[in-house]
């Protein structure tokens, strides 16, 4: 005679990711690295504002690595070290996000003792990427003016995922008839505490107000 | 579409259930889903349903989905509990404030991002 039985499980699919995402940050803090993700849609301008960071921050002596995260590819890896970093790509097939386990082989690749800033990039998506915590200690979401007035307001939730918001390509703003405040107001509508930074990776604008956000 | 990913955890550890116990038949997996996770629900039916196809223990099986509100805790007062929601039709639906609704401070989330498999109901010899 068969049964029916109720097995209490209580098992947690995403803590298996936090749990490596957080020893990423032990590691990281161990090494006094800082490190900040980017998360945001594709041609939002994640890498080149990761390149005029590393830029600025290079320039004042101060040493950065970056994780190149693509679906696909090495093209953002060849424009990092373009910039004397050190770098490790890291292509996910099939994932359309990064996970802590990935970041972590990363970590194994990168000379730590000699790394000061860590820029991870994510997969080019505004929504995966936000249930994998990587073990950065500040997470960056940007969204440009190019993506339309309504960016914000699609994502609520990803609001409160987000310790810092750029909105990027503010120059274009005219020309897109797109009003960059409408995403910063949207942004505190669902998260009053959020900083808000516009910058215009290209024309070099808003680049030291971000660095001052991330405490650099 | 990250639902497929987790969906194939889900798998593992149901399928780590069935060898422990031998079971014959998972009959229904309960999922709680926190609401402020990134996981569509429709996407996580549709996800299981195609994995489950091959799978001959598990392809009969109910997948119940239950939605987890979030809890918060303020940094700066002693509030802890629900979040404050706006109602906008701009949002269709509410939307979280990350805020603390008594004193408007920063808050932690307590609660309200996980996705946890709490019961697994199978049938045994």
């Amino acid at each position: 005679m068969h049964q029916v039985c109720d097995v209490e499980l209580g098992a947690d699919i995403l803590a298996a990711n936090r749990r490596i995402a957080e020893d990423n940050t032990a590691l990281l803090e161990t090494h006094n690295i800082k490190a900040f993700d980017f998360l945001g849609a594709i041609g939002s301008g994640k890498t080149l504002l990761i390149e005029k960071l590393a830029d600025i921050l290079q320039s004042r002596g101060i040493r950065c690595a970056a994780i190149a995260g693509d679906v696909a590819g090495d093209d953002d890896y060849r424009r990092f070290s373009a910039h004397d970093m050190l770098v490790v790509n890291i292509n996910t097939g099939k994932e359309c996000h990064l996970d802590a386990h990935m970041v972590d082989h990363a970590l194994e690749k990168l000379d730590l003792e000699n790394i000061d800033v860590l820029f991870i990039e994510n997969v080019g998506n505004l929504v995966c990427p936000a249930d994998f915590p990587l073990g950065s200690q500040t997470r960056i979401t940007i969204v440009s003016v190019t993506e339309g007035d309504d960016m914000v307001r699609k994502h609520p939730v990803l609001m409160g995922s987000s310790d810092i918001l750029v909105v990027n390509k503010i120059g274009l703003a005219g020309v897109m008839e797109v009003d960059p405040n409408v995403l910063s107001r949207d942004a505190h509508r669902i998260n009053p505490h959020v900083p808000v930074v516009m910058t215009d990776a290209k024309q070099g604008k808003g680049l030291e107000d971000l660095l001052k956000v991330m405490g650099l | 579409m990250h639902e497929f990913s987790i969906i194939t955890s889900i798998m593992e550890v149901v399928k780590s259930e069935i060898e422990k116990r031998n079971a014959i038949m998972v009959l229904e997996i309960q999922l709680e889903v926190g609401e402020l996770s990134f996981l569509s629900h429709d996407a996580l039916q549709f996800g299981f349903r195609a994995l489950a196809e091959n799978e001959p223990k598990i392809d009969k099986v109910c997948l119940k989905i239950i939605t987890v509100s979030a809890d918060v805790k303020c940094r700066k007062c002693s509030y802890s509990g629900s979040m404050k929601t706006i109602e906008s039709e701009v949002y269709h639906t509410a939307a979280p404030v990350f805020q603390c609704p008594e004193c408007s401070g920063p808050i932690d989330i307590i609660k309200g991002r996980e996705c946890v498999v709490t019961n697994v109901r199978m049938e045994v010899d």
